[in-house]
């Protein structure tokens, strides 16, 4: 076989089988989404008929456009919140110190608890009636009445929290991997140079964090825009649509209310959208690196 | 290359292998059912079955039930599949799409009529003889039917009821025998409890799942007005019609004004958690539907907690809805026969019985007559004087904004007369 | 006597120590409700979650003769390792791919990889049951597998290719002088210097097929297909023994938290940058 032939295949035969399971699995659902948008459908019949963008319409009344606010809330608080506590749990899980495996097994554990029974035990941590914090703080005289952790002014907070605890383990585990490529050498080397604590996280660390950094942060936020089981059942939605977010709009319009069009409008608005924008920030970061 | 080839050959072989094996695991695992006795029947017909709920306790229930059946009718064999209720709510739509729902099941009204739409129902009118349909009680009935047909046998259903505690009853000076039974002495008692005991009079829940707010109002509306609030001809809930106005409004201040009586944070709790309140003796009343009963066995028993029919709002009637689940065969089912056979042999009153006892009112009359305690014949009663709940394709949907409605109004967000405007007007933009 | 570097070390190390046990506790406390729901009788459930109000142990014997808990585990297994298997075999190779070369599509191909993620799952879990139906796939170990690797796969692939970015050409341009094909350069020389990038992306899919719940639900319907997960939730309902819901998800905790006590012997600093010197 000519050799410069092979060489122009190599690299499409290594992402064939990904690209392949990719079409094969998500293409069709991918296309009928966009099909469903267009036209009045439900789960069992998919495309019924065209309601003349109805969907679409939709995404402008103000009910939408509150749940997008509370979505971009819920967004940036969780994201960052899970940054941030990733990236200080990894640093403090990365020297070794005793018991470090057992700590480092422990953390993971939000992430293998099913989303449907982490919030029943969040509710029983946080309900004011006989929730453990509510009677705990009670109790002890520190607060004279419950705190209704998921009443109107702060459910949203809460299920950031929660969200926050579900998703750390993911980030922890990735920085944990990343921070294993930085050279001990290189380490001590700046060691012997002097540099304090600081200095060594922002000169050495970071740089060598950030491709991972980066891909996590993205993963991470399309995972929380995605995910709404612990969401519907600690509050669905409520109080009075304070913790409405897209995720969960767009289950309750496709199962609860048979409206698949209005639900994969939603979808479709919402990927395209983020497609968008984080391919934009991929293309710096891929730019960068070469 | 052509390692990669191989490689990618190889890949592509363990999967079609894979994929071959799994297939043939299924076919051995359809386990060889009937042992042959002798002469084989000339041709069983296999049903599959389902009704939604905790798998270890419906099976508790339906195993030896399907067992009587399956004696009695040697042709036929049943098959009890396990179907959780978060799980009906995802696999449903799935199964009707393809054409796989079970041939017989259990399921809420306004999902079967939805589908019942999309000619995925059986009529069961055909099938329905008179005997039974004498036997089950009117209201319940008459929910089960849609568009002229009866797409649903009734087997699982609520009244609202009134639950109380009668050591608090005491405490507040009010008379443990006497439950409130206007809506004058509900307020009343709730204030007394409040004032005189310090325990919130009633608990209220405002959580806007599955329709249980608007279960409650809709009850007060069918109170006020002496008759049902929903128009099935038209497939509209008559709280726009001028005639009903005014009484659902009041219903709607009735419930703000029980809201100075309740418990804190009425924002966090749902159904499930003012049972708790109850039990543990932190409310004096509740207003919740049969299934509280589970919650509070041994109060019942010692009669600390009682039941009352709901008190009566201007009309003067004790009158709740009633929400129902039941029984459907739909279209797909290759042996509607058997699967009738079978249905009415759950219909029997000794069957229905064990079915109501994983958490249902009585469902025939012969049933109710077959209780004698003071406690079943209230609920019995509560049942007679029912009227069905408003269902159709649409009800989701209309519970939802109905729920989101009462919510703000619990709050004290907006007041009864908005509230009223907004449910109308959302149920309008939905039904069109 | 300790010189004050030596007791500011000291004094960093509680600090750290500190920390960590603040991030457990904020990561335990909702355990600790299940745990404590798990010991309590049923009509006891709702009272509090301070402190146990039973000590039923007998709950967590119990729950093997009440749920088929050892067929729930078998198959919540079977999926945890099908899926970290395909996935971090797949995505070597298609991490290797947009590492090492370039071409024609690239970007495209990566931002298709993410957009996966973008897509609703509730959404596309119906498309996907019609395709797995049409391909006789209904109801397998298999068809889960597939559909729960193509929308996991992304995150794995990315994330070695960051890895892969970071090793030093060097020694697969001399490997490659010495005849060894690319295939031979990922499989003896990449991966093994990556390894604590293929045990997390091994780790990140194994427990990703451990916690589905839509797929299996939706995609299986046999019981010996049924994970702990949604065997588990089916016992919610109007009189959900939440003690039992509890004491099964505490018990499945317990082998994830091992097999990735486990894992982590692989997330040591591998050969590293050691060969090249």
């Amino acid at each position: 076989m000519n050799l410069k032939f092979t060489q122009r295949l190599e690299p499409y035969l290594f992402i064939l089988p990904t690209v392949a399971l990719f079409l094969l699995v998500l293409a069709w659902p991918l296309l009928n989404l966009v099909i469903f948008s267009f036209g009045d459908s439900n789960i069992i019949q998919g495309y019924t008929g065209w309601n003349n963008f109805e969907n679409y319409k939709f995404l402008g009344t103000p009910a939408f456009l509150k749940t997008v606010l509370v979505t971009l809330i819920w967004l940036f608080g969780g994201v960052i919140g899970i940054v941030a506590c990733g990236m200080a749990v990894s640093l403090l899980l990365n020297k070794p110190i005793r018991g470090r495996a057992f700590f480092r097994a422990l953390t993971i554990i939000p992430w293998i608890v099913p989303h449907a029974f982490a919030a029943s035990m969040w509710s029983w941590v946080l309900h004011p009636q006989f929730g453990m914090l509510n009677q705990l703080l009670v109790g002890l005289g520190i607060l004279d009445k419950p705190i209704g952790f998921l009443s109107e002014n702060t459910a949203l907070i809460t299920v950031i929290v929660v969200r926050i605890w579900q998703g750390a383990p993911f980030m922890i585990i990735s920085l944990l991997a990343a921070l294993q490529t930085i050279p001990e050498d290189i380490e001590e080397a700046a060691d012997l140079d002097g540099a304090n604590g600081f200095q060594k996280f922002r000169f050495i660390t970071i740089p060598y964090l950030k491709p991972v950094l980066t891909v996590s942060t993205l993963i991470i936020a399309a995972w929380t825009l995605q995910i709404f089981d612990t969401v519907y059942i600690m509050t669905n939605g409520g109080p009075a649509r304070a913790t409405q977010i897209i995720a969960l709009e767009i289950y309750t319009k496709a199962f609860v209310e048979s409206n698949l069009g209005i639900a994969s409008a939603i979808a479709l608005v919402t990927l395209i959208t983020v497609g968008i924008l984080s391919l934009y920030s991929l293309k710096k970061e891929g730019s960068e690196a070469s | 290359m052509r390692k990669i080839g191989l490689l990618l050959l190889t890949a592509l072989l363990t999967l079609s292998v894979l994929a071959a094996c799994s297939k043939s695991n299924e076919s051995s695992s359809e386990s060889p059912g009937a042992a042959s006795s002798g002469n084989p029947p000339s041709e069983i017909a296999k049903i599959t079955f389902m009704r939604t709920g905790t798998p270890e306790l419906i099976r508790q229930i339906f195993e030896p039930i399907i067992a009587d059946f399956e004696a009695k009718n040697p042709d036929i064999k049943v098959e009890l599949q396990d179907l959780g209720w978060g799980d009906a709510e995802k696999s449903l739509g799935v199964m009707a799409s393809s054409q796989t729902l079970p041939d017989v099941m259990y399921h809420l009204p306004g999902t079967i009529f939805d589908m019942a739409d999309k000619g995925l129902i059986l009529d069961l009118a055909p099938y329905l003889d008179d005997e039974l349909s004498k036997d089950i009680f009117p209201s319940l009935l008459a929910a089960g039917q849609y568009d002229g047909k009866q797409y649903v046998i009734p087997s699982g259903a609520s009244t609202l009821l009134l639950w109380y505690n009668t050591e608090i009853f005491k405490e507040a000076g009010l008379d443990p025998a006497a439950p409130p039974k206007t809506w004058d002495e509900l307020l009343a008692a709730a204030k007394a409890i409040k004032e005189k005991t310090g325990i919130p009079g009633l608990g209220m829940y405002s959580k806007p799942a599955g329709g249980e707010t608007s279960f409650v109002f809709e009850s007060f509306v069918a109170s006020a007005i002496g008759g049902r609030t929903w128009d099935p001809s038209a497939q509209e809930y008559s709280y726009a019609d001028p005639a009903v106005q005014e009484r659902a409004t009041a219903s709607l201040k009735l419930i703000q004004d029980l809201t100075a009586y309740a418990q804190d944070n009425i924002a966090e709790y749902g159904r499930f958690d003012t049972r708790t309140l109850l039990r543990d003796g932190k409310v004096g009343m509740v207003f919740d539907v049969i299934n509280m009963q589970n919650q509070i066995k041994d109060q019942l028993e010692a009669g600390t907690i009682a039941v009352a029919q709901i008190p009566a709002g201007p009309s003067g009637k004790n009158m709740s809805a009633v929400n129902m689940g039941g029984w459907f065969i739909p279209t797909n089912s290759k042996h509607p026969d058997a699967a009738w056979k079978f249905l009415r042999f759950l219909m029997e009153t000794d069957n229905q019985i064990k079915h109501t006892t994983y958490g249902s009112v009585p469902i025939l009359i012969s049933e109710a007559a077959s209780y004698t305690s003071e406690y079943w014949k209230t609920i019995s009663r509560s049942v007679n004087d029912s009227v069905a709940e408003g269902v159709s394709p649409k009800t989701n949907a209309l519970w939802t904004v109905t729920g989101d409605e009462l919510q703000r109004l619990m709050l004290n967000k907006q007041t009864p007369e908005e509230t009223l405007a907004n449910i109308n007007k959302k149920h309008a933009d939905i039904l069109k | 006597m300790k010189t004050k570097s030596r007791r500011r070390k000291n004094g960093v190390l509680t600090i750290r120590y500190v920390l960590i046990f603040l991030w457990l506790i904020f990561t335990l406390i909702p355990l600790y409700t299940a745990f404590v729901a798990s010991l309590t009788r049923y009509e006891n459930l709702g009272k509090t979650f301070l402190f146990p109000v039973d000590f039923e142990w007998h709950n967590y014997i119990d729950i093997f003769t009440r749920i088929p808990y050892g067929s729930y585990f078998k198959a919540t297994l079977l999926y945890a390792v099908g899926t970290s298997l395909v996935s971090v075999v797949f995505a070597a190779f298609a991490a290797y791919g947009l590492s090492r070369f370039r071409f024609r599509g690239k970007m495209f191909y990566t931002g298709f990889i993410f957009i996966t993620q973008l897509l609703p799952q509730v959404v596309i879990v119906v498309p996907v049951f019609m395709l797995l139906k049409s391909m006789g796939l209904y109801d397998s170990y298999l068809g889960v597998v597939i559909a729960v690797t193509a929308t996991s796969m992304a995150f794995p692939i990315l994330l070695l290719r960051s890895f892969f970015d970071g090793l030093p050409v060097a020694l697969e341009e001399a490997a490659s002088i010495d005849g060894c094909s690319r295939l031979g350069i990922l499989v003896r020389i990449v991966v093994p210097l990556a390894a604590p990038g293929m045990a997390t992306a091994f780790a990140l899919s194994f427990f990703t097929g451990w916690g589905q719940y839509l797929y299996p639900l939706v995609l299986t319907r046999s019981a010996d297909k049924t994970p702990l997960t949604v065997g588990i939730s089916r016992m919610i309902d109007n009189q959900t023994p939440w003690e039992m819901v509890m004491t099964g998800t505490l018990l499945s905790i317990i082998p994830a938290v091992v097999i990735y006590l486990f894992v982590q012997k692989f997330l040591v600093k591998g050969l590293t940058v050691g060969g090249v010197k």
